[in-house]
């Protein structure tokens, strides 16, 4: 376990004890993050915002729910804030997609230090995702980072909807067995 | 999905619980394969490889420095709005028992006052 991922998981258990300094901390330290998540899967600064609040909540009342040792604890809280915004995604009616906000988040990537820590694991799914056609991996990564359902995937990929879903079992079979070997 | 007819029993349970964790699942699958993970281990094993597995692309998530105005607001509505309707109520509460108190208070003296005296 590295240092930050160490320390973030002694803020989330304070939290669990009600440490409200420990909040204020894990707040400065991963808001950016989670901020980011909401605001590439929602596309628009407010519905984001008000996510980031809703997530934090969530933290706040559930920090006793995160168990050391399986999970590290950016992955746990990104993917509070991913579930959150899907949540939100599923209760919105479909509406149109704001083109400057997908570039304006598409372009920014991962900070040094992030891609430093987790490029074992990363390189292990980019790896597998690499085995599948170009196509079929952008809409796995299309589905978890960008949070498109099938729909949304269909229309970007121009396949009708019952083929995407079939080409997206199809790749996720082919992930598992190479995720497991 | 009927239309994999190659994909079965165990690997279709498998790729149900894939699709939830991928989180594309329309809503009335997801809400059943939801209900199904409470109450079957295998599939919670499933889900957990799956979550462990793609949070690896979490990095792609680019840090944006959250809205000036956030925490005040995650603090107001975690504290201040708890804390408020509290006070206020313990206040209330205190003021009616004092206001019982009194009323009990002018009715003795009331009665006292206006009930003829038994002791003649």
């Amino acid at each position: 376990m590295g240092a930050d991922t160490a320390e973030i998981a002694n803020l989330i258990a304070r939290c669990a004890l009600r440490d409200r300094q420990a909040f204020r901390d894990l707040y400065g330290r991963t808001s950016a993050k989670l901020y980011g998540v909401t605001l590439r899967i929602l596309r628009d600064r407010s519905e984001a915002d008000e996510a980031l609040q809703e997530v934090y909540v969530k933290i706040w009342q559930r920090a006793d729910r995160y168990v050391p040792g399986g999970y590290s604890p950016i992955s746990w809280l990104v993917a509070v804030a991913r579930n959150h915004s899907l949540d939100v995604l599923r209760a919105r009616k479909p509406k149109g997609e704001d083109i400057d906000m997908a570039l304006d988040v598409a372009d920014a990537g991962p900070n040094p230090e992030e891609a430093e820590a987790s490029r074992g694991e990363r390189s292990r799914i980019d790896n597998c995702l690499g085995q599948l056609d170009t196509e079929k991996a952008d809409a796995v990564r299309g589905a978890y980072l960008d949070g498109f359902s099938y729909e949304e995937l269909s229309e970007r990929h121009n396949v009708p909807l019952n083929t995407m879903r079939t080409w997206l079992r199809r790749s996720l079979l082919k992930l598992r067995e190479c995720l497991s070997a | 999905m009927s239309q994999d007819s190659d994909i079965g029993g165990r690997d279709e349970d498998g790729l149900l619980v894939a699709e939830y964790a991928l989180g594309v699942l329309p809503q009335a699958e997801y809400d059943s394969v939801r209900a199904r993970l409470k109450a079957e281990p295998a599939l919670r094993a499933d889900l957990n490889f799956w979550r462990t597995r793609l949070s690896s692309l979490d990095s792609e998530f680019a840090e944006t420095p959250a809205p000036a105005a956030t925490w005040s607001r995650i603090e107001q509505r975690l504290f201040t709005g708890q804390a408020k309707p509290g006070f206020w109520n313990s206040l209330a509460l205190w003021r009616s028992i004092a206001a019982g108190g009194l009323a009990v208070a002018a009715i003795a003296i009331g009665l006292n006052v206006t009930m003829p005296r038994q002791d003649q």
